[in-house]
């Protein structure tokens, strides 16, 4: 406050004071004493206070609320058995979120003393990190939703509960309730079976929640404007160009063209146009690749051409914006998919157009595919009768409805899918479509090991979506790729279980001889009493560092450092850890060529970034020591941008950089097109030189920190050095070179190495705006560490990726230190 | 109000670096003492140890009868002044002299603002007395409520000073505590911090490199060079009665005269002259190398009128010399003379007749003058005036 | 004497950095203003035209909040208490502890304080999803799993960063000040408290800032310790506006819940920014 209370009275009696008083006693004290009763300050200290009092409120009312409910927890901590149920809300979003809790609320209800548990983290990539923690930690959900693709490898893993037996049971069993698997598509169940090798028979993993197939969404109002028939239901390859090509030759009355379709690239969807062919991109057994056969080939050559060498045919992949599924809704866009029933809700919304849906196009023959989400039990489940009763509660007739009537997911239970809970009046009115494509459908097969995907979709975006590949190239580097992955000395396996417990002896034994040696030391050299009493003043204060070191960090990092050794699917547990000794080391110095181009990548970041965020955080300071009115004002709004952060941050950069309506490419667009020059499509078709450059950019906006203290260095340089200089008549440029600059020194080194840990370390941008695509060129170091560990589940590998990291960090910290040596003056920091 | 005393005290820093090494000195009660010496002479390092800032080598540091060597500062009830004030910035004025005297409450604690309420408030108003009581005195008054950022180096050197005063400790040491005042303002505050020690009777220690503040203010000063304490005596003594060579040179402005030489048959000679040392204040002294020491005040300037050309007369105290430099002091001036190659200042009364340039005849008289073995840190040679 | 040409210069340079800086602020509020269809057209071909909100839906605010959680407002007002409690708490102790163990590295004598200093730097080298894991194990080995334990509890051991920022800032004080206070009476935590405390006062304004901000968005962490639906902060209830595609379905509910959830963060700023440049710069230290 801006009064100082210093008589003694009033001291004592002013912690009697209530604030509302302590205001009114201070703008009497104001006109008392004469001060000139300025009605803004007036005005600001009472913002102030308001501001102050529902902030101490606000944290009380928190505290209180919190406290409350865990006392109520601890309270009604009643008996009986606990399931805990982790799904995500999909598309569906809060309303499938509420679905399930009211669902699980009946179970509840008809089923006394049957507690369950609900986790919902939102997103499914959220769920399947949530899910992989607690699966490592051995405290895994007992019920789960599982996506089918993810099913071999869950099942190698040993994770989920085969459901044969309860099915088996259930099918004998009369008791109301009990599933009868023959009420279900078969085709839908099958894509939860897996034998060990092939998805579609064998061992039962999860029932179905709900299912899609897949088609194309047409823009109706575009298709009458374009002349072209409606689609039917064995349209064709031929059909769907000859549309996308017409729907393209239109224009709008601004004479602008319309665009054919968005043909989305995702692996599956490559999978299931090769479907439409009769091809594959893989044999069932993984081991042959036969995306190199010349059918195969000769349909992606076809959608090639489609992109890149034809205009306003389809998209070319340019607008990156969210899934690709957001273009339909802007009515420019004749037809889009390859989608499922998800897109639905989000489509009910449009109001701008009509619209359908059409099954895919056939090709030399009628083909499509299921993508499903089962409920499955864990393997580790204590409860696993009861997670059964669970699952059946959760996929029975009532509740598939219940989801169906959200318009989202198509019931996996016949009769529901039938009834007019799915067949309803809302759009799409083609609800057939998915049914009728049932028959038809293949189970698409996945290999256990999650990189295959990955491979095949990084060079799938390179070769179809951005076409910075010539197919063939693209082709044939997945298919080195996926060779080289299966062949390595990794790949392999064979190797012995990690001896964890003659490692933790050795380990605490080695501790206890360290902390043993120190001690001694330290009793061997005692000090004289003054400085032993200062030295353990220094030991308590500097406690919780160590302590919390030793726990946090030193027991994270040397597990972290061990696992590095190991090769460990981060879902099981540690026990089932394999040691390969430098395995993982080896093969990412020699064999992994996308460690090497995230290692490419992620330099060329620092190499943008550093210097571009330090120049301006630099200069930004510069700008705000100038005396001027209204600094505060401006340090504050250019500030700002860094205590942004979140899902809606990461929504509006996607939007900065996307190439056909971002903010970034509307402004650059006038400004280059006098010297000839477009602007780059950003994390598209130029990603290979401007997508690292794009997050650089994107970073200048929170140089907020470093401006901060880089004005801090600035105001601690005394006055008296540049008005000395300035009596000498030194300029302004040679005053900043000879004095700012060295006196900043210290700052300036403490900025940067800041900066470049922080730069080495970039990841969340680039997860949720680009998740490393298009093909690798934006997947930066530590994001393909994250999509190692937490995506392929190669716990070792990443750990190891983890060490070379801060090895490499460690290194070029301690180079920047001594080159830098020489340079800077530390004055400014001794006291 | 207590007695300090220092047996053998020794302070080593890490590397074999002595700072101080085996002072043993006693302080009486009340006494003002002024350490004094050029910069790392270990003045300040003995003061620290006192203070308790700064640990004790090996020897042992009693105040009031009680070794403290192990003691906190806290415990040793002494309070400080510093060079730089060492105010805390961010206390009022009030404030920072209250500091030490609320740490020291009884009913400082929770329980005193839970169960002893009116103690404590008792406790509170009489600290609130006390503080504007020292301000009073100290005419700081009108600046209780300021920040120290607020004042001139003058008035923060009257807080710093304050804030010790209301303490009312046995012992208060300073360091160095007018070097960072002007002139006029350090002979000010010399005169009052003086005045304070009349008033209090209390023990003080304090530290200064400035030999005219330590003669100043000192009741008895310890002269101290490269950790070793040289002399410990009134500034009387140190300047009548110099214990060597370094303090005759060191105590007393401007410095004190020496001339290289020997004695040899009851005269000194040097290379530019000789003199005749009275039998009766140097008998029977041996020959050798010695330092002849005279204070520029006993020196006298003649002209040749009045002394007659007799420049090859050397057997006597008139020594012929030319003039080399002439500094008015106002009502006195300091002029430097060459005897050959020998240059030695004097302090005369004003003479105007004197020209740089021209020739004098200096008379140098013994009656003051010392004699001390040779070298830097040569003794004093006994005299009769010791024995007596 | 500055020149015309020059101050408006600086002026010129401020207002257009200024625009720059608070457009991403500005393009959130217009698009949480927008009917759902606008704000869908203007995230997929909104070019510059999509900064105005012609007809703004001031009712997203409420909805947006209404919608988090599964039970209509007790999932915003849960997550509200949750991030408040979690934030505090993690705020006080970072600031607490760092200044703490950063006056022990820059005033107190005991050996091994060096090597160890070097150590706490090493270790803001390490990348966080290294310890991710093996910290899970360590969390869940003490029963703390679902609750806000790992979330407070490390923050009262001091944060490598804010340590370091402590220490060269409490190295700058003049030493005399701390012996002064030893005079006055004052052991090792009385100095920390009296002095040390108040004389870093804009350290403890970055620190509280930064922690603040960090731990009020932090989404790892609270996704993957929390499990309870009750116990969920804001950073993970807004999550369920993403879908499982990554993709967003309702953007204006989205960017009027962001919003909302940020207001803490920027009033916090803003009213500890004075504190941050006043107390850096010269002077506040130096008696």
């Amino acid at each position: 406050m801006p009064v100082t209370v210093h008589t003694n009275t009033a001291r004592s009696s002013a912690a009697w004071v209530t604030c509302a008083d302590r205001v009114v006693a201070i703008l009497c004290f104001m006109a008392r004493d004469g001060i000139a009763v300025n009605v803004s300050r007036i005005v600001a200290i009472t913002v102030r206070w308001t501001l102050g009092v529902a902030a101490v409120a606000l944290v009380v009312w928190a505290f209180a609320r919190v406290g409350w409910r865990e006392l109520a927890r601890s309270r009604t901590d009643a008996g009986g058995t606990t399931l805990t149920v982790l799904h995500w809300s999909g598309e569906g979003g809060p309303e499938e979120d509420d679905i399930v809790e009211s669902s699980l609320r009946a179970f509840e209800a008809a089923n006394p003393g049957l507690h369950v548990k609900r986790i919902n983290p939102g997103d499914a990539g959220s769920f399947y990190t949530k899910l992989q923690t607690m699966m490592a930690a051995g405290e895994p959900p007992d019920i789960f939703y599982v996506g089918n693709e993810r099913i071999p490898s869950f099942a190698a893993l040993g994770l989920m509960e085969p459901l044969d037996r309860f099915v088996a049971a259930d099918t004998a069993s009369t008791e109301p309730g009990a599933l009868k698997i023959a009420d279900l598509y078969p085709q839908v169940v099958d894509a939860f079976r897996y034998d060990g090798l092939t998805a579609g028979h064998g061992t039962l993993w999860g029932i179905p929640k709900d299912f899609t197939t897949v088609g194309f969404y047409y823009n109706k109002d575009l298709f009458r404007k374009a002349g072209v028939p409606l689609p039917k239901d064995d349209w064709t390859w031929d059909d769907f160009i000859a549309t996308a090509r017409a729907i393209g030759a239109a224009k709008d009355d601004a004479g602008e063209h319309f665009t054919g379709a968005e043909f989305v690239t995702w692996p599956a969807m490559v999978r299931a146009y090769l479907f439409t062919e009769g091809r594959d991109v893989v044999g069932t057994t993984f081991d042959d690749v036969t995306i190199t056969d010349p059918k195969a080939m000769a349909a992606l050559a076809r959608l090639r051409a489609w992109r890149h060498d034809e205009e306003h045919a389809l998209t070319s992949g340019r607008s990156k914006i969210a899934t690709g599924s957001a273009v339909f809704s802007t009515g420019r866009v004749g037809m889009a998919g390859p989608f499922g029933r998800w897109v639905v809700p989000e489509y009910r919304r449009i109001q701008a157009f009509d619209w359908d849906f059409a099954p895919l196009p056939r090709g030399s023959e009628r083909a499509n595919i299921i993508l499903t989400v089962s409920w499955s039990i864990s393997a580790q489940s204590k409860h696993k009768d009861d997670a059964w009763k669970l699952v059946r509660w959760l996929t029975n007739v009532e509740g598939q409805k219940a989801q169906a009537r959200l318009g989202l997911a198509i019931p996996s239970n016949r009769a529901a899918a039938e009834s007019d809970a799915f067949i309803d009046q809302a759009k799409p009115a083609n609800d057939r479509g998915f049914l009728d494509a049932i028959p038809m459908s293949k189970v698409i097969n996945w290999p256990p090991n999650a990189k295959f995907e990955q491979l095949l979709g990084t060079n799938l975006d390179e070769g179809l979506k951005t076409g910075n590949k010539p197919l063939p190239e693209a082709v044939a580097a997945f298919e080195t790729l996926w060779k080289q992955e299966r062949d390595s000395p990794l790949g392999r396996g064979g190797f012995p279980v990690m001896p964890w417990r003659m490692l933790t002896t050795i380990i605490i034994a080695i501790t206890a001889a360290g902390v043993a040696a120190v001690v001694l030391w330290f009793r061997k050299r005692p000090l004289p009493r003054h400085e032993a009493r200062e030295e353990r003043a220094g030991f308590l204060f500097a406690s919780p560092w160590i302590i919390g070191f030793a726990v946090f960090m030193a027991f994270p990092v040397v597990l972290s450092l061990l696992l590095s050794f190991t090769s460990w699917r981060g879902l099981a547990t540690l026990s089932e850890a394999k040691w390969v000794g430098v395995g993982n080391y080896q093969q990412l110095l020699l064999e992994d060529s996308r460690f090497k181009t995230s290692v490419a990548v992620t330099i060329y970041y620092v190499l943008i970034a550093v210097p571009l965020g330090q120049l301006l955080a630099l200069g930004a300071a510069l700008l705000m020591n100038q005396k001027v009115r209204g600094i505060p004002f401006f340090r504050a709004a250019w500030y700002l941008p860094s205590v942004l952060a979140g899902v809606g941050v990461a929504v509006l950069w996607r939007w900065v950089f996307d190439s056909d309506a971002g903010l970034m490419n509307s402004v650059l667009a006038p400004l280059l097109s006098p010297f000839g020059l477009a602007p780059p499509h950003w994390f598209g078709a130029d990603a290979k030189t401007w997508g690292a450059p794009a997050f650089a950019i994107m970073s200048a906006w929170f140089v907020g920190g470093s401006m901060m203290i880089y004005l801090a260095g600035l105001q601690g340089i005394p006055d008296e050095l540049n008005e000395a200089a300035e009596v000498d008549g030194v300029g302004r440029v040679r005053r900043f070179v000879g004095i700012t600059l060295p006196m900043l020194g210290p700052v300036i080194l403490f900025n940067v190495l800041m900066a470049v840990i922080g730069s080495f370390q970039v990841f969340t941008q680039a997860f949720v705006m680009t998740g490393g695509e298009p093909g690798d060129l934006t997947r930066f170091y530590v994001l393909y560490l994250y999509n190692q560990g937490f995506e392929y589940y190669e716990m070792g590998y990443a750990s190891a990726m983890a060490w070379i990291l801060l090895a490499v960090v460690l290194v070029v910290t301690v180079v920047i230190l001594r080159s830098s040596a020489r340079h800077i003056y530390y004055e400014a920091l001794k006291k | 109000m207590a007695t300090i005393e220092l047996n053998r005290v020794s302070k080593t820093y890490s590397g074999d670096i002595r700072a101080v090494s085996e002072a043993t000195l006693a302080f009486r009660d009340g006494e003002f003492i002024v350490l004094v010496g050029p910069s790392g002479c270990g003045k300040s390092t003995l003061l620290r140890m006192i203070a308790g800032l700064e640990a004790i080598t090996s020897g042992t540091v009693a105040i009031g009868g009680r070794v403290v060597n192990d003691l906190p500062p806290k415990d040793r009830d002494v309070a400080m002044v510093f060079q730089n004030y060492a105010l805390y910035p961010h206390m009022t004025v009030e404030k920072n002299m209250a500091f030490g005297l609320l740490r020291r409450r009884k009913h400082s604690g929770l329980s005193g603002l839970l169960f002893h309420a009116t103690e404590r408030r008792a406790e509170l108003a009489a600290i609130d007395r006390k503080v504007l009581d020292t301000a009073r005195t100290l005419g700081i008054e009108p600046l209780l409520a300021r920040l120290p950022r607020a004042l001139s180096g003058g008035q923060r050197q009257r807080v710093a000073l304050g804030r010790a005063l209301v303490r009312e400790p046995q012992v208060f040491l300073f360091d160095e505590p007018l070097s960072n005042l002007d002139a006029r303002l350090r002979i000010e505050m010399r005169a009052e911090i003086r005045e304070l020690h009349r008033r209090t009777k209390a023990s003080m220690v304090y530290v200064t490199h400035d030999q005219e503040e330590a003669m100043t203010l000192a009741d008895r000063m310890v002269v101290m060079k490269f950790g070793v304490v040289q002399q410990f005596g009134t500034p009387g003594e140190c300047y009548a009665r110099p214990a060597n060579h370094f303090v005759a040179g060191f105590v007393g402005t401007p410095v004190m005269n020496f001339i290289e030489g020997r004695v040899d048959d009851g005269m000194f000679v040097s290379t530019d002259l000789r003199v005749t040392l009275p039998a009766a204040r140097w008998p029977r002294m041996p020959a050798g190398p010695a330092t002849l020491g005279v204070r520029p005040d006993q020196l006298r300037l003649l002209h040749s009128a009045e002394a007659g050309v007799d420049s090859m007369d050397s057997s006597g105290t008139s020594v012929p010399a030319t003039v080399r430099a002439i500094e008015r002091l106002g009502d006195r001036m300091d002029v430097a003379v060459m005897i050959g190659g020998t240059r030695l200042t004097a302090r005369i009364e004003n003479d105007d007749r004197l020209v740089e340039g021209g020739s004098v005849l200096v008379h140098i008289g013994l009656g003051a003058a010392h004699l001390f073995a040779s070298g830097e840190d040569g003794a004093r040679l006994a005299d009769a005036h010791d024995v007596a | 004497m500055r020149s015309r040409i020059g101050k408006s210069l600086i002026y010129a340079l401020l207002i257009a950095g200024t625009v720059t800086f608070l457009f991403p602020l500005w393009w959130m509020v217009a698009v949480s203003l927008m009917t759902p269809e606008a704000a869908q057209a203007a995230t997929v071909r909104g070019g510059l035209t999509s900064l105005v909100p012609t007809d703004p839906q001031w009712h997203n605010y409420p909805d947006a909040l209404m919608q988090m959680g599964s039970v209509r407002w007790t999932g915003f007002l849960d997550a509200l208490a949750n991030s408040v409690v979690v934030t505090v708490l993690a705020t006080a102790g970072t600031a607490l502890s760092s200044s703490l163990v950063g006056m022990a590295f820059a005033r107190m004598r005991f050996r091994g304080s060096r090597p160890m200093f070097l150590v706490m730097l090493g270790t803001m080298m390490l990348p966080a999803q290294v310890t991710m894991i093996p910290l899970f194990i360590l969390f869940r080995n003490l029963g703390w799993i679902d609750t806000f334990l790992p979330l407070v509890v490390p923050a009262f051991f001091g944060n490598a960063f804010f340590i370091f920022m402590y220490r060269q800032f409490i190295a700058q004080i003049p030493e005399a000040l701390l012996e002064a206070a030893r005079l006055d009476g004052q052991g090792w935590f009385g100095i920390w408290w009296h002095v040390i405390l108040p004389l870093t006062r804009p350290v403890t304004a970055i620190t509280a800032v930064f922690t603040f901000i960090f731990t009020w968005n932090d989404f790892l962490a609270p996704l993957i310790y929390l499990q309870s639906d009750d116990q969920a902060t804001l950073s993970v209830a807004l999550n369920s506006f993403r879908n499982q595609y990554g993709g967003i379905t309702k953007v204006n509910l989205l960017m009027a819940a962001s919003l909302t959830t940020m207001v803490p963060c920027i009033l916090l700023f803003l009213a500890a920014q004075k504190q941050f440049i006043e107390g850096l710069g010269k002077g506040a230290v130096k008696g």
